[in-house]
Formats: structure tokens, sequence, C-alpha cells
């Protein structure tokens, strides 16, 4: 790596060395490409806890998982702090690179002594990027951590009967939560995000997991078909069926539907700086939860997300507006899907 | 002693000698700054009756108001046929419908002047009037079936009129006459109408200011002297009384006679002041058809900043004067303490920072009123500053006043504290609480653990338990993400662009989530320059709003719609929009909401506070209020102490509080008391106070017996039942909202399982048991017991025990029970 990073600082070196036009110098192409830039500073992202109910808040305080849970967000912390740190060390590092490309420039040329300190300056970046990059997935994977503790207890206190509906305000402060937690994929370089990920499409006989959250086409008490969000409680492989909870508790309904009902969310959360290609284009028709509801409802892509904490701008079909359409409405990864006709039975 | 003033000249009928002694005895005090003072008519009774103040002692000279209230007392006695002569008087002819005589008058006036002490013999019914002609018959007709009691009202109206009539013609101040003559058309119209007097126009409603100067007053001792000793705290509070008292007997300075070194704006706002003080305290004091308001409760800063030096002065200037009529050491505090109390106080009265005028401020007791707290002196003291601040509105207090020393002001107290503990005032209960059992220290400490973010760390804090409803929105107002503005149309003024930007938002918004509701109606009253509507602001434009219409004089306001659109719904804004309403409402003195809440909104305003028991009564609102078919009118009645937008922080910040002392007191303690057996042995009831360990944790017999009605005993026969009712109804909505509930909602339908009544004769649901919750039904917790658990039975005896009612009915059953233990609402069981 060191050394491909030497060989490419040879390049400009060599354009600078004919030309005498100081002019040219400074506006070459080549000589910008050694200009060291990071997005200044790390966007900043709103996470909201949501409340469990409060008989789950109890038994959590009872168990070893609330010990489990404190100590997740002890290193949270310590990381997000280690972060920082080892962000603004690498900013001395780079600053370093970038003055001493500048002094090269300037000088035209590039004596030995320079060029091996360039390199070890060099080194020593990527060594802090590469320690970054260590704390950084080592956050996210607390962070899933904490997401999967807290997904296990309220699956428990679902299933042991003996819960209170949580408050709406609360349903979809999780629902954002569980959006925003939503592992992020981080491939190497060239590999190809895997289904699932973003808006890549499940693999044709892909069968989603106990609790896993899916949309689902549901017929109404009224006859007609809605796209709700529910919990996958079941798959029945022999007869090709799930049965699946209404993610809305107050709801009460466990639906039995077959496969094609049913479509599973986004597993991953692409990053669209490194994976634009897993994302819905502009002006695709897709279906996506409409805010504050468990809805699901046929919308176009209006804006893409710029970085993998963003989310989509679309335009919601809403015939009670005068164009038909909703005003923009932000929807995260999660709740865009790929839009799925079912053929009605007449 | 009328016959003092016998020679007054009777003008229109008012003949008989009238009330009006004006002495000079007690202008020592009352009319000293007053440029009419030497008219004397006016002059304020400071002492005799209503006060024990030093000029009132000065002999067995009796004051205006006890003169007042002789004649009163004797025209009382008078016979009916005299009392109706003389309310003849004042009575508008109703012989005819176009006769203008508005007053009986006599044709054969004695000869020498009347004397109430030796009456006349009544005039006859059929005696003409020297100027109608009808009879004076004609002019009581409409008295003929008033009770006795009527009379005397009305006949104490005419002895105030005949007061009014004195003072009119005495005065000679401009202002003030035009005050006294006002006031008398006014009680002269209440006779004629036969209507209770009242003063209106647009003088405004008493207090006129809020916190009064008695809050002002009491806040100021707090705040200034709570670290002094027991002994010179009481001698501030003391001086405070002295204060307050002289100032409810203060006469006034006239407007004219200030005008000379005030700007005109000054002027007349104290002009302003001068009449409501004339209307609502002075006046009513000799007057007492009028209702009389003490100064000091009905006015604030303002007021006092307006007279504060005048009154300095002249207080100064009297105790002065009059320092060798005081006691020895009534003498020394008020020429040695006093100029340095009313130093203090005025600092804080000019002062624009100061906390005392603060509507919230919390008075902080002086620690010796804790550290003491066995001893009663102390209770009684504060016993004494919550009567200043809650019970001076009725002017009882002033009792004790300039010479009252402490010995006179306790035994008062004691006979007030059965009062002061009854009254439900919140704040003076908790810092009951608060000191008298943990003192200051401990509490501060606490409050201290519960704030600090690092006492808190783990899961409550990242995750914390079911925040309140409007948490969410009120952090985001906070970082400034949203606003609230009361916004509305005019057609008299210029509209901002922004205002009318944002109507139209609103419109929009109201359109879209109320889509029932046609859009040219909703355009028209958002734009309907008597409607007002709060808007809730996201990134300059309105995502919600609540439009109202204020009916100020009715004392309430109509919610017309209520909205948030629908992707910024789920996130509080509602609540927090409302609560927003509430302060603003209770900012305008406006205290009650109506709505017609439709079927989708009345779960919302339910949450809200709102009910469908209305508080007002229907004439106050019918007419007003638009009407909505098929919907629900509810109501909401705001209580002005509270800070809605606070409200829920508030009461949960309490709750850690009381957690944390309950968890201190625990630790402290640390001890295990095997369990008691004697239940096991078939005892049925034993004192609280022989369970062991309880003294040690603090526990005290409450107050009124050993056994004391608050202690909840097991019982529950003799449990009060909106005390039972209140728990029961927590637990009907726990159960109804469990998740097991609900093939237990409603009745069964007997369409759908055609033989289920024929095996079930008494079917049971919680839906009928929310409605016999509601009739009272539920007069006993075991009443609630026997349905609910029929309820579970009816489904086990229907159904299959494989089937999911089956398990249904298992499972809401051990969670009923269970919280039926917890509230100890279960009677034992064998």
């Amino acid at each position: 790596m060191g050394k491909g990073k030497d060989k490419n600082l040879g390049s400009p070196k060599r354009s600078l060395d004919s030309p005498k036009s100081p002019k040219l110098r400074t506006s070459s192409p080549s000589f910008r490409r050694e200009q060291l830039l990071r997005s200044e500073p790390l966007p900043e992202i709103n996470v909201t806890p949501y409340p469990l109910s409060t008989s789950t808040e109890m038994a959590m305080a009872m168990s070893s998982e609330a010990q489990a849970l404190q100590e997740r967000v002890k290193v949270l912390s310590e990381l997000v702090r280690e972060i920082q740190k080892a962000r603004e060390d690498n900013a001395s590092h780079m600053n370093a690179i970038n003055n001493l490309s500048d002094k090269i420039v300037s000088e035209e040329k590039l004596s030995v002594a320079n060029r091996t300190k360039l390199k070890n300056l060099y080194e020593n970046g990527v060594a802090d990027s590469e320690k970054e990059v260590s704390l950084m997935k080592k956050a996210l994977n607390t962070v899933y951590q904490i997401r999967n503790i807290r997904h296990d207890l309220r699956i428990q206190a679902k299933n042991s009967g003996n819960k209170e509906t949580i408050r709406r305000g609360a349903l979809m402060k999780m629902l954002l939560n569980c959006a925003q937690t939503l592992p992020l994929w981080i491939g190497n370089t060239g590999e190809k995000p895997p289904p699932l990920c973003g808006a890549v499409a499940p693999e044709l006989n892909y069968v989603a997991k106990v609790n896993d959250m899916v949309a689902c086409l549901v017929r109404g008490s009224e006859g007609e078909d809605n796209w709700i969000l529910a919990e996958v409680v079941n798959y029945n492989t022999a007869t090709n069926k799930y049965e699946v909870d209404d993610i809305d508790e107050e709801q009460k309904e466990r639906h039995t539907l077959s496969r094609r009902r049913v479509y599973p969310l986004p597993l991953m959360r692409a990053n669209p700086e490194v994976n634009p290609e897993a994302l819905y284009a502009k002006g695709s028709i897709v279906m996506a939860l409409y805010p504050q509801t468990t809805c699901f409802y046929k919308a176009v892509i209006n804006r893409l997300p710029t970085l993998a904490t963003e989310e989509y701008e679309v335009l919601f079909e809403d015939p009670s507006y005068a164009d038909g359409y909703s005003p923009p409405l932000m929807v995260a990864q999660r709740y865009v899907i790929q839009i799925k006709e079912v053929k009605k039975k007449s | 002693m009328a016959s003092r003033d016998s020679n007054n000249p009777g003008v229109s009928g008012v003949s008989t000698g009238t009330a009006s002694g004006h002495h000079q005895q007690s202008a020592s005090m009352t009319a000293a700054g007053a440029s009419t003072g030497a008219a004397g008519v006016a002059s304020m009774p400071a002492s005799g009756s209503q006060a024990a103040g030093a000029a009132g002692e000065t002999g067995g000279r009796v004051s205006n108001v006890q003169r007042i209230q002789q004649k009163k007392a004797q025209v009382r006695a008078w016979p009916r046929d005299k009392k109706l002569e003389k309310l003849s008087m004042f009575s508008s002819c109703r012989a005819d419908e176009n006769c203008k005589c508005n007053g009986w008058k006599n044709p054969s006036p004695p000869t020498h002047p009347a004397r109430p002490d030796t009456p006349q013999p009544a005039a006859p019914p059929s005696q003409p009037c020297q100027s109608c002609t009808h009879t004076l018959g004609d002019h009581v007709s409409h008295l003929d079936s008033a009770t006795e009691d009527d009379l005397d009202k009305l006949l104490s109206i005419v002895v105030d009129v005949e007061t009014l009539f004195i003072c009119v013609h005495r005065e000679e101040d401009h202002d003030t006459k035009q005050v006294y003559s006002y006031l008398f058309k006014r009680l002269r119209k209440c006779i004629v109408q036969v209507t209770p007097p009242t003063v209106e126009g647009l003088l405004g409603a008493p207090p006129f200011e809020r916190p009064s100067i008695v809050t002002g007053v009491t806040n100021f001792v707090f705040h200034k002297f709570n670290h002094l000793q027991q002994k010179d705290f009481l001698m501030m509070s003391d001086l405070a009384k002295t204060f307050l008292h002289c100032l409810n007997h203060w006469r006034l300075a006239t407007p004219s006679a200030r005008r000379a070194h005030t700007t005109p704006e000054e002027c007349s706002a104290y002009k302003v002041n001068y009449t409501r003080w004339l209307c609502f305290s002075y006046v009513p004091q000799l007057c007492d058809s009028l209702r009389h308001h003490e100064t000091t409760v009905i006015f604030g800063r303002t007021f006092m900043r307006a007279i504060f030096h005048t009154l300095r002065k002249q207080l100064l200037d009297k105790f002065r004067s009059e320092k060798d009529k005081l006691p020895a050491e009534k003498r020394l505090l008020l020429l040695n303490q006093f100029p340095r109390f009313l130093s203090m106080f005025e600092e804080e009265v000019y002062s624009n920072s100061s906390p005392i005028w603060d509507v919230d401020y919390r008075p902080q007791p002086p620690p010796h009123l804790h550290n003491q707290a066995a001893e009663r002196g102390s209770g009684m003291l504060r016993g004494d500053f919550d009567r200043l601040s809650l019970q001076a509105g009725e002017g009882q207090y002033a009792s004790g006043t300039l010479s009252s020393s402490l010995k006179r002001s306790r035994p008062d107290d004691r006979n007030e504290k059965g009062d002061l503990d009854d009254s439900t005032e919140i704040v003076s209960k908790r810092i009951k609480i608060e000191t008298e059992d943990l003192g200051e220290e401990t509490v501060a400490e606490v409050v201290a653990t519960i704030t600090d973010p690092r006492q808190m760390v783990g899961p409550e804090v990242l995750f914390s338990e079911n925040a309140a409803r409007d948490e969410a929105a009120k952090l985001e107002e906070r970082k400034g993400n949203i606003e609230f503005h009361i916004v509305g149309n005019s057609l008299t003024q210029k509209v901002s662009k922004q205002t009318m930007l944002w109507l139209i938002g609103l419109q929009n918004v109201f359109s879209h989530q109320l889509p029932r509701m046609p859009k040219d109606y909703i355009t028209r009253l958002v734009f309907d320059p008597k409607h007002r509507t709060l808007a809730l602001i996201k990134d300059n434009r309105p995502i919600g709003g609540i439009c109202f219409r204020m009916f100020a004089t009715q004392g309430f306001s109509e919610i017309v719609f209520c909205a948030v659109t629908s992707n910024e719904q789920v996130k509080g804004y509602g609540t927090h929009m409302m609560n927003h309403l509430k302060d603003y409402h209770v900012k305008k003195n406006t205290l009650h909401f109506l709505t017609f809440a439709d079927e989708f909104a009345i779960g919302y305003f339910k949450k809200q506070g709102f009910s469908k028991d209305i508080q007002l009564p229907r004439s106050v609102y019918q007419g007003y209020i638009k009407d909505y078919e098929g919907a629900t009118l509810m109501g909401c009645e705001l209580n002005p102490k509270i800070v809605y937008t606070e409200f829920t922080a508030v009461i949960r910040r309490q709750k850690e509080i009381i957690k944390k002392l309950i968890e201190r007191k625990q630790s402290e303690i640390r001890k295990v008391h095997p369990g008691l057996t004697c239940f096991k042995e078939g005892v049925r009831e034993i004192p609280i106070e022989s369970i062991p360990g309880i003294r040690d944790a603090g526990w005290k017999p409450p107050p009124g017996g050993p056994t004391g009605r608050q202690s909840r005993s097991p019982d529950h026969e003799h449990q009060d039942p909106d005390y039972v009712q209140g728990m029961l109804k927590t637990l009907l909505c726990n159960v109804k909202s469990h998740a097991a509930a609900w093939p237990f909602q409603v009745p069964v339908d007997p369409n759908e399982v055609p033989d289920y009544y024929d095996h079930i004769k008494y079917p049971m649901d919680l839906k009928t048991m929310t409605e016999r919750l509601k009739a009272r039904y539920y007069v006993k917790a075991r009443l609630f017991n026997a349905d609910m658990l029929r309820i579970f039975k009816n489904c086990r005896f229907y159904n299959h025990p494989d089937t999911e009612y089956y398990k249904c009915a298992n499972t809401l059953e051990k969670y009923y029970i269970g919280k039926m233990k917890e509230l100890g609402l279960l009677e034992r069981e064998k």
C-alpha cells in the first residue's frame, strides 16, 4: 500500500518537471489529488431510545440483561471518545502530509530525504485510518449488540403474554430507532452488497426469520388490501405460509399469509458514499412506510440519501393533494422496499 | 348620634338623618395624606371595630362604621310599613308605564327633622306622592311579596346611598366626588331594580394584579429574613403584618394631589387604581352593601410602586408623632426596626429582578421552622404565614394589627389551624412534608442526586422509562426545532405577511386532517378576526394548530379545530400544543375550555384532561358555542396554579424525590423483621402501630385519633368510596388494555354465538363493568371483584380448555388478581 502511494507521488512530480509556468503548476489537477481532505465533522444523528412497556422495564431492571446493557453502554461511550481522539490524531498527520506535499511542490523537486519522510507520514496515516476504522466497527458492533438485547427483551415481553400495550408514541420511536440502528454494510473494496442490503432484492427462495420485520399485504375488515408492518412469528415450510403479528399491538391480529404476500425489510443499510448501486434510483416507484404510521404506501423516490445516516425523500401517492402526491417526506432505508404487485383475484 | 348631623339638608327625599358622623379622631392615620382630609366626611374609620389601632383605643368614641352599622340595625328594627315608606322614596312609581317618578315624596314632611331613634308613624300606603300623585303603595307594589330579609337588604343599600349622598356633598376633590356620585347612582339603581349591588364597568374585577401585595410581602419576609433566628423572624413577620394592616387602612392621595409631580401617563394609571381602590376597598368599608376587598389583596407591585414613597413617609411620621401612646416594646419595634424594614422592602418593590413578585415564587421557610418541628409554636407560625397568603382574602387576619402583640395573634392562629389543615394547598403541604420530617439538607441532597447525570448512568437514563407524552416535544422546543405562536387575522390592523402565510398553512393542515369539515368553513373560521389559532411551527411552516375562540366575558374558550399534520403525529405535539394553550388561557384568566369532539377526537381530549361532565352552567355557553351534529361536548377546567407545560415534569420530579427519600430511609434502617404470623392464626386485624419496625421506619399515627381516618384498614367496608372508585377505575383500565382482554371487551353477540345465552345466565363483560363503574355501582371493591371473576368463570364454563378464549381467561385472571393484591383491594382469601 505504502509503495503504491509512493509511486503515485512520483507522477505529479514528473509532470511538474517539464513546464516552467507557475500558473500551470497550481492548476494542475494531479497536484490537487494530493490534498488530503476529510469530510468535516461527523454527521450528527439523533438516535431516539424507545421506551419499553413498564413491566418490561421492570423485568429488565431485575434481569442480568440490565447489567449487560449497562456494560455495553459504557463501552460505547468510551469508544465514541476514542474515535474522536483518533480523528484528531489523524488530522495532525494529514496536515503534516499536506504541508510536506506543498513544500515539495514549491521546491519543485523531491529530495530523497523528503521522499522517505513523506513515505513515513503516509504509513502513519494509513495506520491511523485503520485504527479509526477498527474503532468505528467496534462501536457499530456495540450498537448492534445493544439493539439485539433490546429487541430480545421486547420479543420476550411480547411472548410472555403478560404485556401491557405500549403507547403509539413509543411504538413510533421503536420503529425509528430500529431504522437508525440498522447494521451498516461495510464490505471490502469491490465487494458487492449482499441481498437485503439497501435496495438489493432478497434471494428468490429467501425465507424471513422469526422475529424479523416484514411488510405484508393483509386484507382489512372492509375487504381492502393494505401493506402493513409486521413481525414474523412462524414459517410453515410445508404450506409455505407465514404467520405474522401486526406490529401495531392495538390491532392484536395474527395473520397467516402466503409467501407472495410477505416481503422482508432490508437487513442492512447501504452506505451511499460507497455503494450507491444499493439504493433505489431517483424517480423509481417503491413502497414506503408513511411516517408515523405502520402502513406502506406507493411512493416515488424524490431524493437519495447522501450519507449512511440520511433517509430517502419520497413523494407518496395521495389523492387528497391537488397534484396527487404528498409533500416530500423522509423515510429511512429500512422502510423503503420494492414495489410488489400481487395479482388480485377479482 | 346621627342627631348631631340632623341639620343635614334632606334632598330628594333623603330626609332622615344620615350616618355622616365625619369624626376627626381617626384621621390621624388615614386622612393624613389625603388632600380632602379636612372635609372629613370620607375620612376612613381605620380604628373602631375593624382594627384595634392606637387611634381606636382612645376612648368610647364610635367610628363611622359603627355609626352606620347602628343606623342599619335601627332601620332593621322598624315595622314593615315604615320600611316600605323608606324604600318607596327610592323606588320608581309603578302606577302606570308613563309615570317617570323615581321616588315617592312625602307631601307633608315632618316639621322637625326626622330622628331615627324616635320613629315617625309610617305614612299610609294610600298617601299620594308629592311629585307624581300616585300613592305610596304604587311605589312599592313590587315589594309586596318580599321577605323581611329582602327588605333589610334593600334598606341597607338605602342607608349606604344616604351615606354616599353626604360623601358626594362634602367631597371637594373632583375625582373622588365623581366616584362617589357614580357609586351613589349605581346603588340607587340597585334599589330600583332590586338587584344585588356590584361595581361593574371598565374597572375590571379584583384582583387587579398578581401576585398581590400580601403575597409579595409574605415572600419578602421569607426571602429576606428566613436566615434569622426565630425571635427576629417573628419580629419581622410582625412588622410585615403591621405594614399590611396600615396599608389596608391607609387613605390614598387623590390623583389631583399627585398630578404636580408625576407624568401624565403615571397619573392616569394612578387614577384608575385610585378609582378601583375607592370602589372596591375604601367605600365598601363604609357601605357594606358593596363587597369589600382588602387593598393589599387586590393590588400588586405596580400599585405598590406608585404609592410606596408617600406611604412610607406618612407611616413613619405617624409612628413618630404617636410614639408616646404606644406600649414600650411596640415603640421600640416600630421606631427602630420599621424604617429598616421599609428600606429593604423598598428595594424589592423597585427592583425589576426581585423574586418576591414572581407568581411562582415558593418561599423557603426559615430553618428554625423545621429544625424545631416538634415545637408546636413553630408550626403555628408557619400557619400564620400560610394564612397570610392564603386566607387574607377574607380579611380575617386584619384582627391582628398594629398593636397586636404575638400574644394576641397566637390564640387566633390556634383557632385558624383547623381550617388551614383542610385547605389543600399543595405547596404548603409539600413544604411541610419535606421540612418537618427531613430537614432541608436531606431534600437538597436528594434533589442533587436525581439531577446529577453521573448518578444515573445506565438503562434508566438511556432508555428512559415511559417518558411523559410531551417530553419529546418539549425537548424539540428547547432546541428550537419547533415554535408555538398565537396568530389571528384582523380587519382593523395590518396583519404581517408571516402571519398570513401561517394562517394559510394552518388552513391547509386543518382541511387535510379534518376531511369531513368543508374547506370553506375551515377557511372562514381560521381567517375570522374573532378566532385565534395556536400554531405549531417547524421549519417556518405550520405543522399543526388549535383554532379557538375566546369568550372572555363568559370565561371560556371554544376549541374549534385541532390537528397535527399526519406525518408529524404521535410525537407528543398535540399534548404540548394543548398545554401551551392552557398556559395562555391561564394568563388571560379564562379558565374553561369547551369543544365539540367527534368520535376520533374524544380520546385525544380525554388525554388532555377534558371530560364530558361540563363544569360550566349551560346558560354560560349556550348560544355562544358552535353546535355540531353527532359530536360530543367536552370541557376542561383549568387550574391557574398549574403551569401546564411543566406539569408532568414537576410531578415526575416529585415522584423521583419521594422514591429517593424512601430508598434513603430504607437504607438507613436496613433491618428485616420476621413476617407476621398472627393472621394465619386467625386474627383479622391488628393496629398498624403494633407492626414491628413500623415506628422505626418513621410511621406516625395520622392526626385525629389513634387509628386515624387515613389509615388503610384491611376492612374495606370502611374505605372512602371515592378512593376505591379511583383505584377501580385505574385497575379496570389496566385490565382492558391487557393483551388477553380482547375476548371480554364487549358482550357476546348472540348473532355470532347463538347458543351462548342458553348456557350463560349471568353474562358479564368489561364494557358493562365500565358502565357500572361510571354509574357508581361498585361502592365496594368486592362487587367489582365479583363481576370480574364472573367474566372468567363464564368463559371457562362455555369454552373448551384448549381454546384461545379459555387461555385468555386464565392469563387475564392471573394478571387481575395480581393487581388486586398489589392494590390491597382483595379481601383475604382462605
